[in-house]
């Protein structure tokens, strides 16, 4: 039984035990007779079931379905990793977004860093495990996602991949015949930190920004800039530079995929699938799921059902396990009537 | 597991089945696993944003860039992620700090626009209405505490109400002794207490009989 000491001016621990319906008759005595007198601690009360409520609704608006290719790739960037390891709060005493460990805990800033960086390199590992994963799932063999869209990317003697098709438009419904005709498992390139320079033999498009932007690193970080401030215009124009002049590089990966979702977002499926398949296709980067789930949204959006109900199909032979199993699942069955 | 998608957004609720499971992608999150944080993305998403829309208010201006901000300070904390708490705990408090810091942000910029208007006034409705208008009455009147409380205090009466902890388990996340937290709650309650009484007519019309 809590006790009531004489140092609390809220009996806390009746709250407690009351909010967990644990109470026995003696301390539901007390701490009513303590309601009775207690404005603050009736408000508490009621305000702990307000937001329980709300906590507990199944029906709050959540996460875009990009929201996680958006954050992964904004958590890389280097920018803004010095800007969040400042930034602090409106009193200045508590990291907003750091660790919630404690002063105890040693800065681990460099730590941090390297994570970052880590997170662009160990996207070809990751890469593997999904492919081979999804290969294996859905009965590719070794072949991975781009196997699965058709259009693999060539293999170098160096281990880079080469797009078969710079201008990609594959659609699921010819998986099977060009899963056929695929390569192996495609190596996610590994791209340096230094600045990328465009690709001969690449047309470059009209300057839409400064003409100082040389590498992928910067346009990349001038997309999500654009896209932040709703300058969706730009952050296209962007993504269409960085794609044109850094075919390969991990930057324009990561944009097919967000841009994908923003096109998506802003009612355009034709140019979001366009993106998506790209995409997958290009068979490198950690979005693949998020990627699935955009591809298969926007067949769906375009009224394209057989090709969605194939591909939210896809999808769930490839990550069973996804968190969107239940709407894809909902979508087959919706599609084909089941 | 529920999943809907409504206009542009995606609902998931894979929280109702994490446990042993989620820490070890947690943990491997932890590591630089890029794809395990991708995954631990997607299953705490949805109480994520849940906590910043019950801190800063569903219908804030910056309420998407607050859970975004969230998931990013999320991924950026992982690497110091041991493993000795529940992961869900642990983004929560970096959720419940983003919008906490969002709030008192946008009340200094509202208060530098607006010096003539009071910030604290609770807007004019009928005391008359639904429950559910009263229940978002009552929380918005604590939301406007939570922008005048020194961080501390503001954090526990947060984690304390908002998010319904106990004591013991706001030590615990903000590794502070369990005194202290009494002592924040203390202050932030007296400082409840002042606003109550500052809007008596408001609280009581807004109370329910228990």
């Amino acid at each position: 039984m809590s006790a009531l000491r004489v140092v609390d001016l809220h009996p806390e621990e009746l709250l407690e035990r009351d909010a967990l319906g644990e109470l026995d008759d003696a301390e539901r005595v007390r701490l009513e007779a303590h309601l009775a007198r207690c404005a603050t601690c009736r408000f508490e009360r009621q305000l702990r079931a307000d937001f329980g409520d709300e906590l507990d609704a199944v029906n709050a608006p959540l996460a875009p379905v990009g929201l996680v290719a958006e954050v992964l790739a904004r958590a890389s960037g280097p920018s803004l990793m010095q800007d969040r390891e400042v930034e602090r709060d409106g009193d200045g005493d508590v990291p907003v977004s750091g660790s919630p460990r404690p002063s105890h805990v040693p800065s681990r800033a460099g730590r941090r860093r390297s994570a970052a960086r880590a997170l662009w390199m160990l996207s070809a590992a990751a890469l593997l495990l999904l492919a081979g994963g999804a290969a294996a799932a859905i009965g590719l063999g070794g072949r991975g996602w781009p196997a699965l869209l058709g259009g693999a990317p060539h293999i170098t003697d160096r281990g880079n991949a080469v797009a078969s098709n710079q201008t990609p438009k594959r659609h699921l419904a010819a998986a099977a015949p060009l899963a056929a005709q695929a390569p192996e498992a495609p190596v996610a390139p590994m791209e340096t930190t230094q600045p990328i320079q465009a690709e001969p033999g690449l047309p470059v498009p009209a300057a839409t920004h400064a003409a100082s932007v040389t590498s992928a690193e910067q346009l990349f970080d001038a997309e999500t800039t654009a896209r932040r401030h709703g300058d969706y215009a730009r952050a296209v124009a962007l993504h269409r530079e960085l794609s044109q002049r850094f075919p390969r590089s991990r930057q324009a990966q990561v944009s097919r995929a967000t841009v994908g979702h923003l096109l998506l977002e802003r009612g355009n499926p034709t140019d979001a699938l366009e993106n998506f398949d790209a995409y997958l296709a290009a068979g490198s980067g950690n979005l693949g799921e998020e990627a699935m789930v955009g591809r298969a949204t926007a067949l769906d959006r375009l009224g394209r059902t057989a090709e969605a109900s194939i591909a939210w199909r896809a999808l769930l032979a490839a990550f069973p396990d996804t968190p969107y199993a239940a709407h894809a699942k909902a979508r087959v069955e919706s599609l084909t009537g089941n | 597991m529920g999943f809907a998608v409504r206009d542009e957004h995606v609902d998931v609720h894979p929280e109702a089945t994490p446990g042993a499971s989620t820490m070890a992608i947690a943990r491997a999150a932890a590591t630089g696993d890029n794809a395990a944080t991708g995954q631990l993305l997607r299953i705490l998403a949805p109480r994520l944003s849940r906590v910043v829309r019950a801190v800063l208010g569903s219908h804030h201006p910056d309420v998407d860039d607050a859970f975004q901000q969230s998931l990013i300070g999320l991924v950026q904390a992982l690497p110091a992620f041991r493993g000795d708490c529940e992961p869900i705990g642990y983004a929560t408090i970096i959720a419940v700090r983003t919008a906490l810091a969002m709030r008192k942000r946008s009340r200094i910029e509202q208060s530098r626009r607006e010096d003539d208007v009071e910030t604290d006034a609770m807007p004019e409705h009928s005391l008359s209405q639904s429950e559910e208008v009263a229940a978002n009455r009552r929380k918005e009147l604590m939301r406007q505490l939570l922008d005048y409380l020194p961080t501390e205090q503001a954090e526990a009466l947060a984690m304390r109400i908002v998010l319904g902890w106990s004591i013991k388990e706001i030590a615990a996340h903000s590794n502070a002794p369990l005194n202290t937290v009494r002592s924040r709650l203390r202050l932030a309650k007296e400082a409840l207490k002042s606003k109550i009484e500052a809007n008596a007519d408001l609280v009581a019309a807004l109370e329910v009989p228990s």
